[in-house]
């Protein structure tokens, strides 16, 4: 089964994150080890949200945001992709992601399983 | 999260590496596989009560250890050795990195060792360096539970028996070796991507546990390039999966196949990986080439541009490396598209020299089709005749069959008239 892991701080939180040297090369190490164990498909960090923007739809009209988004609860700062056998499985792998207990911010490690062909038996097949 | 089954997602993260170290401190991959199983059931007893420990892996080492100690110290059978396995389990386990990447990769080359045929090598990769219980892989390879354990438990006795020492061969021995162990990996591989039997997830998750064994292999040897070809050539054939079956089951060829629907991960993951072979340097394997293939077909968003010349020279130099009439076969697929269908006539005529061709029912559906794009119909009609009698599945013969009629009318209605888009496709 292929999952996403995406690694989320709550939007007030977002600009206090400076990533130690020593977390910098934890988190290198953690990902060598997730290649390593052959689970890993896709990976990255993604940058500030001041640097993004958000487009939403809303009663039929269509608005575009400009980042920050201090509001949000929850921002995603990166991602992986993973290929693993069981929800178990990435859960385990996420629980050995390394963290900064003196960073003073709650961080989230949200697993969701990808859909799958069988999730839509009656699915055109032809696009 | 239910507890068992978080020790089962930990068996599959862990055991690999634990009955890697404890096979090379006990010296015998059977006896390291049982103490790491009774590890396990340690867990499976004391963690759903005391809670999952922080890391599991070094917690199931360190349980191993004192279950392999003990061992030793009550069995005392292996007197002459038992000072120094005991000193290597009183030693501390390597940390991560080089010597438990020796040790894994050890196991790797023990379990697909030339001593074992080539189905215990695949069960027994898949059991220890997979970590599949013995139920998962005789489901994998549709046989029952209890004759898949016993094909596992005489292939490791049949280690021991042959004393095959637990050690990454050495330089001379190597690439003979590692083409086996790349051997094992491609038939697990084919087993689910090409199975015609068992449920279609089943073949699915046997097909991702090869990839995973072969990105594995590409950890522990990253300046191998036919490891990393290998890897590319499973992921960009892997990502057709889902458009390679049509709603009923039936196969759709890949000129027909809805390219959107091809899973672009996989194709970015293999299209990396190919470059990593290619850029490790030497000639080009023939996994790397097979992918390199694959890889024009990745890179095309329709069939109609796809770069048929590059197609045809990886056949080349495919057909120089590892000579076979099904490559030549293909080859000529790939020349009926880059040359037009007189070249492709005359490179079919000469595989069908191949005494080994004589039966093979792909040979003739390919035929058919050229001498009727010649408009050739009535040999077409009897060529594609004779594979649908050579066909080895129902759905096969009826479809070649219906080819064949299609054939006949065609040549009655249209003269010499070439029908479009009902090329076969091999590969």
């Amino acid at each position: 089964m292929r999952v996403m892991v995406m690694i989320k701080v709550s939007g007030a939180d977002e600009s206090a994150i400076v990533p130690t040297p020593e977390m910098m090369a934890e988190m290198g190490a953690y990902n060598e080890k997730l290649v390593k164990a052959g689970i890993m498909l896709d990976g990255g960090g993604l940058r500030p949200s001041s640097d993004g923007a958000q487009v939403v739809f809303e009663g039929g009209t269509t608005s575009v945001v400009d980042g920050p988004f201090t509001e949000s609860k929850e921002i995603i700062v990166g991602y992986w992709v993973w290929q693993v056998s069981s929800l178990e499985e990435a859960v385990e792998w996420a629980r050995q992601c390394p963290s900064d207990p003196g960073s003073g911010r709650r961080e989230v490690l949200e697993v969701r399983p990808y859909y799958d062909e069988e999730d839509f038996p009656a699915a055109e097949t032809r696009g | 999260m239910d507890a068992r089954r978080t020790v089962e997602a930990v068996w599959r993260m862990e055991s690999a590496r634990l009955v890697a170290h404890l096979a090379r401190v006990v010296r015998d991959v059977g006896l390291a596989e049982d103490i790491a199983q009774e590890a396990f059931a340690c867990a499976l007893e004391q963690w759903p009560r005391l809670g999952v420990p922080d890391n599991p892996g070094a917690w199931l080492t360190t349980t191993a250890r004192r279950r392999a100690i003990d061992l030793i110290r009550r069995e005392r059978v292996r007197d002459q050795k038992y000072a120094q396995v005991a000193a290597d389990l009183l030693a501390p386990a390597p940390p991560p990195g080089g010597a438990a990447d020796a040790e894994l990769l050890s196991l790797v080359f023990v379990a697909c060792h030339p001593v074992l045929s080539r189905e215990s090598r695949a069960a027994l990769a898949l059991r220890l360096v997979g970590g599949l219980s013995t139920e998962e892989v005789a489901r994998a390879f549709l046989a029952p539970a209890a004759t898949m354990g016993q094909r596992i438990t005489r292939a490791k006795r049949t280690l021991t028996e042959a004393r095959v020492p637990f050690e990454v061969p050495g330089d001379d021995e190597l690439p003979a070796r590692l083409s086996a162990v790349l051997e094992v990996v491609y038939l697990i591989f084919n087993e689910g991507y090409s199975g015609t039997s068992g449920e279609e997830w089943v073949r699915r998750d046997l097909a991702e546990e090869a990839m995973r064994l072969g990105r594995i292999l590409a950890g522990l040897l990253p300046r191998e390039p036919e490891v990393h070809g290998l890897v590319a050539l499973m992921e960009l054939q892997a990502s057709r999966f889902r458009a390679r079956t049509g709603p009923h089951g039936e196969p759709v060829p890949l000129q027909h196949q809805d390219r959107f629907r091809w899973d672009r991960t996989l194709v970015a993951h293999g299209l990396a990986s190919l470059s990593r072979a290619k850029t490790a340097g030497g000639a080009l394997g023939p996994y790397t080439l097979q992918a390199a293939i694959a890889a024009c077909h990745a890179r095309s968003r329709r069939f109609e541009e796809t770069d048929w010349e590059a197609v045809v020279a990886l056949y080349d130099a495919l057909a120089q490396l590892a000579p076979s009439p099904v490559v030549e076969l293909n080859r000529a697929v790939a020349l009926l598209h880059a040359d037009g269908p007189e070249v492709a006539l005359k490179a079919l005529d000469a595989v069908r020299q191949d005494a080994r061709m004589a039966r093979y029912h792909l040979l003739g559906a390919v035929r058919g089709d050229v001498l009727l794009r010649l408009g050739r119909s009535a040999e077409a009609a009897e060529e594609l005749e004779r594979a649908a009698g050579l066909a080895p599945t129902t759905r096969e013969r009826t479809l070649l069959m219906e080819r064949a009629a299609a054939a006949t009318e065609h040549g009655s209605l249209h003269g010499a008239r070439g029908i479009d888009g009902s090329s076969a496709d091999p590969e």
